[in-house]
């Protein structure tokens, strides 16, 4: 409640000042139990643009990083806005419980923030935040991030090397070591086919085989996925 | 919903209990410009309602903390304290509720009478004499291996008197015993509660929630009804003064 109050506040500084570039440290520490975060991509961008929005068909950049973990496209979206970003700050994975501290400087009309990176185990499931109004006043701000699932391919559960590729049915890597083969595959269709809260991982408890490839007692989660902390300098 | 008239008759019934001093000192000096820690015009008196959300998870006796923010019982990703450990696996908050009371940024502790049972509410009362408070508070799920819902330093000192904020509390996992969801780990199936051993992953996340019998954890005693989702915890609270 107290990020509203100060989201409130911020956007009345907005109304009444013109937006400028911020000097921005930002945190941010995985949750979940047994997920890895792919590289990740922070952006800052004007209100017009959105690198994902619920409820509509992700872009190709974006199923590229959901699946694939593949970030250059979304950042490449970004850039052509004249918006600033920072790519992999953790340089690589972000395992659970750990977290990643990292600068950004903003300019002038980037007063948005969005925050993108697949989750690992998963078929297209990413931690997604769209298109966050900056706060503006100095200060310490923190957030929790959901989970989404881009609707752009089956979660089957079933880890398939070089399936991070777009239209690759599968999971291209499980990380931490735990999942098992031979699942004979949980679904083949996808009833959602836009960006929506992801429904969590499912798994079993047969690592030779049984529907999934991931474990039921390591691969889950709830919702938030991920803590944010913004300290605005 | 109470009105205004009901709060102010609570507030003068319980002014007179809680203005005897059970508070600790402040121990920051006074900067220039504000009023002293232990001004009168800074005292506060909060009422904090706890109802469990959950379909059937009890929460064990809660630990209430009114604190100022440099107090913290716990950090994302970080390893549990001793005490928050013996609460998150057995459902018993003095050790916390010990630590805290020996903390001087915390004025005010309380403890629940007993668990609380799915759909049930508690009432607590806190004070404290500040300009800035922070309320944390915990309870176990007792049908989890270290599963506890907690607030963690929610804001509450943009209270004004009569008002009242609601939060949510989310389920954390404690990270310091496998989820075997096994009768035997479990205090709610009469099971061990607090074992020092730590054998998961020593950090605190949010938790996963229970996989049950049904969905194939083969270790879990535990069935559907005892799934859970985020929020688990309502926690009203009400500033009286």
């Amino acid at each position: 409640m107290k990020n509203k109050h100060l989201a409130l506040l911020a956007l009345g500084v907005l109304a009444s000042a013109p937006a400028m570039a911020q000097d921005l440290d930002i945190k941010l520490t995985n949750l979940t139990h047994g997920i890895y975060f792919t590289p990740i991509l922070s952006a800052a961008h004007d209100v017009n643009t959105h690198l994902f929005m619920a409820g509509s068909a992700a872009s190709s950049n974006l199923q590229m990083m959901a699946e694939g973990g593949n970030i250059s496209g979304l950042s490449s979206d970004v850039q052509a806005v004249s918006g600033d970003v920072v790519e992999n700050p953790a340089d690589g994975l972000l395992a659970p419980g750990a977290s990643v501290s990292f600068n950004m400087m903003t300019n002038n009309s980037n007063t948005q923030l969005t925050l993108v990176t697949m989750l690992l185990p998963t078929n297209d499931g990413f931690v997604g935040l769209d298109s966050l109004e900056l706060p503006t006043v100095a200060g310490t701000y923190t957030y929790y991030l959901n989970a989404y699932d881009a609707g752009t391919e089956a979660n089957n559960e079933i880890v398939l090397d070089g399936s991070g590729a777009t239209g690759v049915l599968g999971i291209p890597a499980a990380p931490g070591g735990n999942a098992g083969t031979g699942g004979g595959g949980l679904t083949a269709t996808e009833s959602n086919t836009t960006v929506h809260i992801h429904r969590g991982n499912l798994g079993d408890g047969d690592l030779n085989g049984g529907a999934s490839d991931l474990n039921n007692g390591v691969h889950r989660w709830l919702n938030p996925v991920a803590q944010l902390v913004i300290t605005v300098n | 919903m109470r009105t205004s008239l009901t709060l102010k008759v609570i507030a003068t019934a319980i002014a007179a209990l809680l203005l005897q001093g059970c508070f600790h000192d402040g121990d920051s000096p006074p900067s220039s410009g504000t009023p002293p820690d232990d001004s009168p015009s800074l005292q506060r008196q909060f009422q904090v309602d706890v109802t469990n959300l959950t379909q059937n998870q009890a929460i064990s006796p809660v630990a209430v903390i009114l604190h100022r923010t440099a107090y913290q019982p716990f950090m994302m990703g970080e390893k549990s304290s001793m005490a928050l450990e013996i609460l998150a696996e057995g459902g018993d908050n003095n050790a916390l509720l010990a630590d805290a009371n020996t903390n001087v940024e915390v004025f005010d502790t309380a403890s629940g009478s007993a668990k609380i049972v799915v759909g049930a509410s508690e009432r607590f009362m806190l004070a404290g004499t500040s300009s800035e408070y922070q309320l944390s508070l915990a309870g176990m799920l007792v049908n989890t291996n270290d599963g506890f819902a907690a607030l963690n330093g929610a804001d509450v000192d943009q209270l004004t008197a009569g008002a009242s904020i609601t939060f949510y509390a989310n389920v954390y996992d404690a990270g310091t015993e496998g989820n075997s969801e096994a009768a035997s780990d479990l205090p709610g199936q009469g099971g061990e509660g607090f074992n020092a051993v730590r054998n998961d992953s020593d950090f605190i996340i949010i938790h996963p929630g229970v996989v049950s019998a049904i969905d194939g954890l083969e270790t879990s005693v535990l069935d559907q009804s005892h799934r859970f989702d985020n929020p688990a915890m309502k926690v009203q609270v009400t500033r009286l003064q």
